[in-house]
């Protein structure tokens, strides 16, 4: 066992862990932060994505010991009261049919916002590729990023 | 002297407005690595030691070298731990290969989708 | 339908809430129990609070149903809500309890796509007759006739002095009313929730990150378990070694589980059968899952072990010539297939084992102590959970309690109790609390499949084409009605005869969206085509003249009450609904072939329960499969459709299922085992592979059917047949690969 802090949602922890634990595990069972999602455990299906100094990655394949002084962020640190413009545009949508998938959809999109502001279709596609959705809210979720990016951006359509 | 300052400016201006196919291939491969890859080998392609190889080569990188990365991210490695195949198409493989193949200090030419068919089939 | 016939006051109590309040109780209709008009039906009702009215107006609905996605936790609701009046925003939804003394009958199962159909005339009675109590409740305050007043978001109001009531002031005093004699239920216009998207109430939950499911289950002082299963269907462990998994730190305990034969035997086939494995307890899940790698297991397979997909196909084949049940023979098919004459035309149709990938993997959490086990699992048939997890704990029903929780897809596999009964199974060994977690790859190699179906389809076509007889032979790896044709569902030909036969399965097999249905509509829509293009007909308009009449049942004096009384007067409406949807294909032409500038259409059409879904593929012979799927249109009969919204999202989401299966689906098995692990050799539907989806519900008054399936048998016959549409090949199978368009036989045109 070895003693790791990990900033996690702008607060620090101090973790006694096995050095291989991979960082969705020690969310889910060390801390209770049931948010983030087991779906496959080998990155394949985004589940489990959290924000690692901004950039989307699968928490079930991250050792805690590669994580070091990286912030994480997870499902219940996107936004105060979960009023980022993509969980705001995910209501109205009303996107989620059994929801499993739907908070590592939600970071994998407010990670692209973050780099790409006015995303294509083509880019929505690209980057959230890595997140199954077994319901097939597909193209909700499409419509939830088109709509959160029209007001990130300050557009709205007059239609 | 000023006139032809100018001129090269400018037509330096139209040669960086023009991106190249590499570049485009690069930016689209950039968000394909962000949405599948970046975990395991990291944002700067180092990977994490001792669990996911870096991808970060020393010299020239080989033809060889290509297949086997086209292998692995369709096929998967042989090792029961190793990488498992991507759920990628023909085209995101390509663009995927480029923007590794030509980030971080890596550098190859660019890889098109008719060369990816032709090493597909030589295995 | 069935409800209609019991007497109100049967299945409906009033009382008062504990702390003051309005209580109403309720009891459901057996799920799936024939009540005819003269039975009278006496429920044992116990109060279980159905609806519950603070003296603060804060209404609380009880949710009987489990939610996994389909919506039917926020929808019930609304039905409710809109029969009493309520607003919206006051009402509370809490998840039931299961406890089979409340005599909860309906809840015994979640599935079926059956939650809206089977309690939408209970729970809208409910809803009315809490109006009609505080309705009188007013009455008697003001003492005035009810007539006079006007119930309204929460408030009763006088229309001649404009008094109101809230509903919280009304609560105590409508306690101590008799239920009513009659009610009135509200007409389709006058709805103010139902028909509308109100917006589902777990989104809230599920954006913020709060929302929880079985897997999240935190009991204190709990430890964590993982199993290593044996991956053959009836195997057991020959001998193991857990030498290095004991030294591991963080390993609390490890054990085998293998249910004795005996108790094996009285389990339910399907529901109770649990695998063979070795448990591995930790104190975290993560160790669990890592220590099983130091694990060193043999298994013995058993008779499974030495078959695979090769050898099934073989032992299906085998029983063609000898078929063990006939389920249907109208008319006289024989001398249609022996006259000469008649051109005989015989095809094969094979829908393989499907695998769930449950976007929640699988998982139990568990407590026994003194005697009593307490289950919190995400699941759809509570009632046979605890009846099976008390057989093989061997104490009484009354000593398991099953806390319903919400699962992050279901699809049919969480029908099966394996889950509840290995949790408890390592509480009772351990004395301690425990999370059981399947690991992906557990849920796939150790799933409960969708049964292999063979379907041989014969025509006899007489010389002026057309078709005499038609038999079908379904020989399946289950012994289930459903999986076999059922024709006098939907085509009228003059002599029909059906057959099934069972082989013994080489997999554990289970429910999966949409079930027998999916399995008889790839056989039976796809041969109606090949059919139609023989008969050069259009494949529409042959099927509205295959509709055009009805199928001769035989005489009414040798059918039984229930056939006459139900079975044949859902048949009709089948029959009427088939033929309407058709019609709007066709009047709306949405058949019509010249938009397409490349590439093929087909259709296909199936029942689920009463609804009727038709879907039309539109495909391009292109991409790295050699075909794509880039349009679907579903016009979908349901009669009233509750929630838009969720409606598009479940046929959106079974088209979604379905496509995956065509892809990518079936398993490929080695040795008695399922050789597919996770997401990436089981893959499934990506965003990027999303085609265009239209989807068009005629409009209608007639009481809702169920939605959750009936999208999902259609799309495979309608792509196979948009395929041979637009390359002339006849796939009869899925999943499509590229070999099967290049090695596929020709057409038989």
């Amino acid at each position: 066992m070895v003693q790791y802090p990990l900033k996690i949602n702008d607060k620090i922890y101090f973790i006694n862990s096995e050095p291989d634990k991979p960082l969705l595990w020690v969310l889910r069972d060390n801390l209770k932060l049931y948010g983030t999602k087991y779906g496959c455990g080998i990155g394949q299906c985004g589940a489990c994505t959290v924000h690692l100094d901004g950039m989307p990655m699968r928490s079930c394949c991250l050792p805690i010991d590669s994580v070091g002084d990286k912030s994480i962020t997870t499902i219940e640190g996107l936004s105060q009261q979960s009023n980022h413009p993509i969980q705001i545009a995910w209501e109205e949508e009303d996107v989620p049919q059994c929801g499993y998938c739907q908070a590592g959809q939600i970071m994998s999109a407010a990670a692209l916002l973050e780099r790409i502001p006015n995303p294509s279709d083509k880019q929505i596609e690209r980057a959230m590729k890595g997140n199954i959705c077994r319901c097939g809210t597909y193209s909700r979720i499409q419509n939830a990023i088109k709509s959160a990016a029209k007001k990130i951006n300050g557009f709205y359509d007059d239609e | 002297m000023k006139h032809c300052s100018l001129i090269l400016s400018s037509l330096f201006a139209l040669t960086a407005c023009q991106p190249t196919a590499k570049d485009k291939s690069m930016a689209i491969g950039k968000e394909i690595y962000i949405a599948n890859c970046i975990t395991c080998h990291q944002p700067d392609g180092n990977g994490i030691t001792g669990v996911y190889p870096s991808l970060l080569k020393s010299n020239k990188i080989s033809l060889f070298q290509t297949k086997r990365a086209i292998q692995l991210i369709t096929y998967g490695s042989p090792f029961e731990a190793g990488m498992k195949p991507m759920h990628l198409s023909e085209k995101e493989i390509v663009d995927v290969i480029n923007y590794i193949q030509n980030t971080w200090k890596n550098n190859a030419p660019l890889l098109t989708k008719s060369e990816l068919k032709e090493l597909k089939n030589s295995w | 339908m069935d409800f209609m016939m019991m007497n109100r006051r049967d299945f409906l109590r009033v009382g008062s809430k504990i702390g003051g309040g309005l209580m109403v109780s309720i009891c459901l209709p057996v799920y799936g129990k024939f009540i005819s008009p003269n039975q009278t039906v006496t429920a044992n009702i116990e109060f279980n609070k159905f609806i519950s009215i603070d003296t603060n107006g804060e209404i609380t609905i009880m949710l009987t149903k489990h939610e996994m996605g389909q919506g039917t936790g926020t929808a019930i609701p609304t039905i409710i809500a809109d029969e009493l009046d309520a607003d919206w925003s006051k009402i509370k939804i809490e998840q039931a309890f299961y406890n089979p003394k409340y005599t909860w009958l309906e809840m015994g199962t979640t599935g079926g796509s059956g939650s809206i159909a089977r309690t939408w005339d209970a729970v809208r009675t409910a809803g009315a007759t809490t109006k009609a109590l505080l309705k009188q409740a007013a009455a008697n305050k003001w003492g005035v006739d009810p007539m006079v007043l006007e119930v309204n978001n929460n408030n009763v109001t006088n229309r001649i002095t404009n008094q109101t009531f809230c509903f919280g002031e009304l609560a105590e005093e409508a306690a101590k009313i008799p239920i009513p004699e009659s009610i009135v239920l509200k007409k389709p216009k006058e709805y103010i929730y139902v028909g509308r998207s109100v917006k589902n109430r777990i989104t809230k939950d599920v954006v913020s990150g709060n929302m929880r499911y079985g897997i999240d289950m935190n009991v204190p002082g709990m430890v964590y378990a993982s199993i290593e299963r044996c991956p053959v269907y009836g195997g057991a462990i020959k001998n193991y070694d857990d030498t290095e998994v004991r030294k591991m730190e963080g390993v609390i305990d490890v054990f085998p589980i293998a249910i004795p034969q005996k108790i094996k035997d009285s389990l339910h086939s399907i529901i109770g059968y649990v695998y063979d494995g070795i448990v591995i307890v930790a104190t975290s899940t993560w160790i669990a899952i890592k220590a099983r790698k130091q694990l060193k297991v043999e298994w013995d397979g058993g008779e499974n072990a030495n078959r695979n997909i090769v050898s099934l196909n073989e032992d299906m084949a085998a029983l063609k010539d000898s078929p063990a049940f006939m389920s249907m023979d109208l008319g006289d098919v024989e001398p249609c297939f022996q006259n000469p004459e008649n051109k005989i035309l015989e095809m094969e149709y094979n829908t393989p084992y499907q695998t769930h990938a449950v976007m929640e993997p699988l998982n139990a959490t568990a407590h026994f102590q003194d005697d009593v086990c307490e289950i919190w699992v995400g699941i759809q048939d509570p009632e046979k959970t605890i009846n099976n997890v008390s057989k093989a704990l061997e104490i009484s029903e009354e000593k398991v309690k099953i806390h319903v929780l919400k699962s992050g897809g279901s699809f049919g596999r969480r029908y099966a109790a394996d889950t509840s009964i290995e949790a408890a199974f390592i509480s009772k060994k351990i004395g301690k609390p425990v999370k059981l977690t399947w690991t992906r790859e557990d849920e796939i190699r150790n799933d409960h499949c969708q049964p292999y179906l063979k379907n041989y389809m014969t025509a006899a076509i007489t010389p002026d084409k057309s078709v005499a007889a038609i038999e079908n032979q379904a020989i399946c790896t289950i012994n289930y009605a459903v999986w076999s044709t059922k024709w006098d569902h939907y085509y009228a030909f003059p002599n029909i005869r059906c057959y099934r036969s069972k082989v013994s399965t080489l997999l554990q097999y289970g429910a999966w969206r949409s079930v027998g249905e999916h399995s008889a509509a790839l056989s039976k829509e796809c041969f109606v085509d090949e059919l139609a293009h023989y008969l050069e007909k259009d494949p529409l308009d042959y099927r509205l003249e295959l509709l055009s009449h009805e199928v001769d049942w035989g005489d009414p004096k040798e059918m039984s009450q229930a056939t006459i009384e139900r079975m044949l007067p859902r048949k009709r409406i089948l029959r009427q609904r088939q033929i309407e949807v058709l019609s709007y294909i066709k009047a709306k032409e949405l058949w019509s072939k010249e938009t397409l500038d490349t590439g093929g259409k087909g259709l296909a059409m199936m029942c689920f329960g009463d609804t009727v879904c038709a879907e039309i593929a539109e495909v391009t012979m292109e991409g790295e499969l050699g075909y794509s799927v880039n349009k679907i249109t579903a016009v979908v009969h349901c009669g009233m459709v509750i929630n838009p919204h969720f409606g598009r999202g479940q046929i959106e989401g079974s088209i979604i299922w379905a496509l995956s299966a065509i892809k990518y689906g079936g398993v490929e098995i080695e040795n008695g085992a399922i050789q597919r692990s996770n997401f990436h050799d089981n893959k499934v539907l990506r965003m990027d592979e999303l085609p265009e989806i239209e989807i068009i519900f005629m409009e209608s008054e007639e009481r809702p059917s169920g939605l959750g399936e009936p999208g999902t048998p259609p799309l495979a016959p309608a792509v196979l047949n948009a395929i041979f549409d637009a390359c002339g090949k006849r796939i009869r199978k899925i999943p499509v690969t590229k070999r099967d368009l290049v090695e596929s036989m020709d057409s038989i045109s």
